[in-house]
């Protein structure tokens, strides 16, 4: 199957400069093809409540969030303009949307810690191995609670979903030389926190 | 290159975002420099570290989740739009009634008889003139408890006439 959308053929109004397979979905979706919404959503899916787990801490509401920031896509679809990237628009959502969460007085977020998949995916480990790898999840999860927003933000965005500084500056509103004090910061807590963890492990 | 200078340089450095004289800059410092050198080390390895936090696979019925959100979302736009019908609805009400209701006291006061013609009040008033003794014994008459003796009224100036001394 192709990776362009049938939708790049005959759109109307767009700008020829507009490359991104993505922003040709959404426009497809903005003239009326609802598929072109769908294919998004399988695409971005497991990156959106990979996003919500990550950013509030949570698994066990994460694909709830998820499902909410697809909804706000959804409706505010006819705001998108193909200028913009399609990812860091729905970041953008995606960020505003578990920043409201956390921000909601009766958020249904709780900062504790949490059981990861690392639990069901070690059965082929040894019972210490287990345990280790199960340690090293909520270490890895607590620390990225730990850190303020916009460094989680951005350290999420860059190491887990592969955006350049740029994408991430555009996502969050803010100057490249913003994300780049933004990562150098949380870097340097992760390296506090998993420095000298790391340093015994190459032992 | 300083020390703090190339420390900050690796963040950027690892994520492939300096330019070439930038990254030229700090690989010569980190040949001439063993702290930084172990300093972006530790860094590599916390971020081996932060990259094996797992995904979360996802649950069969997300998909379903959201189609059952998404409508739910539609449901609620429908209902505030019919509640704003509904307040549309007695709004035009009202404003019909109010339209009716001037057009009703137009049509009423149109239809009202209107007041007695000058022409006709002239005439009454000379009819009266010519009978300005009726006037003068007004005051009798209305303290009678009828008109029924029209004897006397006919010659009530004559009996006032009688008793005056």
């Amino acid at each position: 199957m192709s990776e362009r959308p049938a939708v790049q053929r005959g759109l109307v109004g767009v700008s020829e400069q507009v490359t991104d397979a993505d922003a040709l979905l959404m426009v497809g979706f903005q003239q009326g093809e609802r598929k072109c919404f769908d294919q998004l959503f399988h695409r971005y899916k497991a990156a959106v409540v990979n996003f919500a787990y990550r950013f509030t801490s949570r698994r066990d509401l994460a694909e709830e969030l998820a499902q909410e920031i697809f909804v706000k896509c959804y409706r505010a679809a006819p705001s998108y303009r193909p200028e913009a990237k399609f990812s860091t628009w729905l970041f953008r959502i995606a960020r505003n949307h578990c920043l409201n969460e956390l921000r909601r007085p009766e958020h249904r977020v709780r900062h504790q810690p949490l059981h990861d998949t690392s639990e069901q995916r070690a059965s082929g480990m040894s019972p210490e191995a287990q345990v280790s790898a199960r340690d090293l999840q909520r270490r890895l999860t607590a620390l990225l609670a730990a850190l303020p927003e916009r460094q989680r933000t951005a350290l999420i965005l860059s190491r887990f979903h592969q955006m350049s500084y740029e994408e991430i500056a555009t996502t969050m509103k803010t100057s490249l030389s913003a994300v780049k004090s933004l990562l150098n910061r949380a870097k340097e807590q992760l390296v506090a926190a998993l420095g000298s963890a790391g340093d015994t492990d190459e032992m | 290159m300083k020390c703090r200078r190339c420390r900050q340089s690796f963040s950027a450095l690892l994520d492939g975002e300096l330019s070439p004289a930038e990254r030229a800059g700090v690989e010569a410092h980190l040949a001439s420099c063993a702290a930084c050198a172990t300093g972006l080390a530790q860094l590599r390895r916390a971020l081996a570290q932060l990259d094996q936090h797992q995904d979360l696979e996802l649950s069969p019925d997300f998909e379903a989740g959201f189609q059952r959100k998404l409508a739910r979302a539609g449901q609620q736009d429908q209902d505030r739009s019919s509640r704003r019908r509904w307040w549309r609805i007695p709004a035009l009400g009202l404003a019909a009634a109010a339209a009716a209701a001037a057009i009703v006291l137009l049509v009423v006061h149109r239809d009202q008889p209107t007041p007695r013609a000058p022409s006709r009040i002239a005439l009454a008033d000379i009819a009266l003139a010519s009978r300005l003794e009726l006037l003068r014994d007004y005051e009798v008459i209305s303290n009678l408890d009828g008109l029924e003796n029209f004897t006397v009224v006919s010659q009530l100036h004559e009996l006032l006439e009688e008793e005056s001394p």
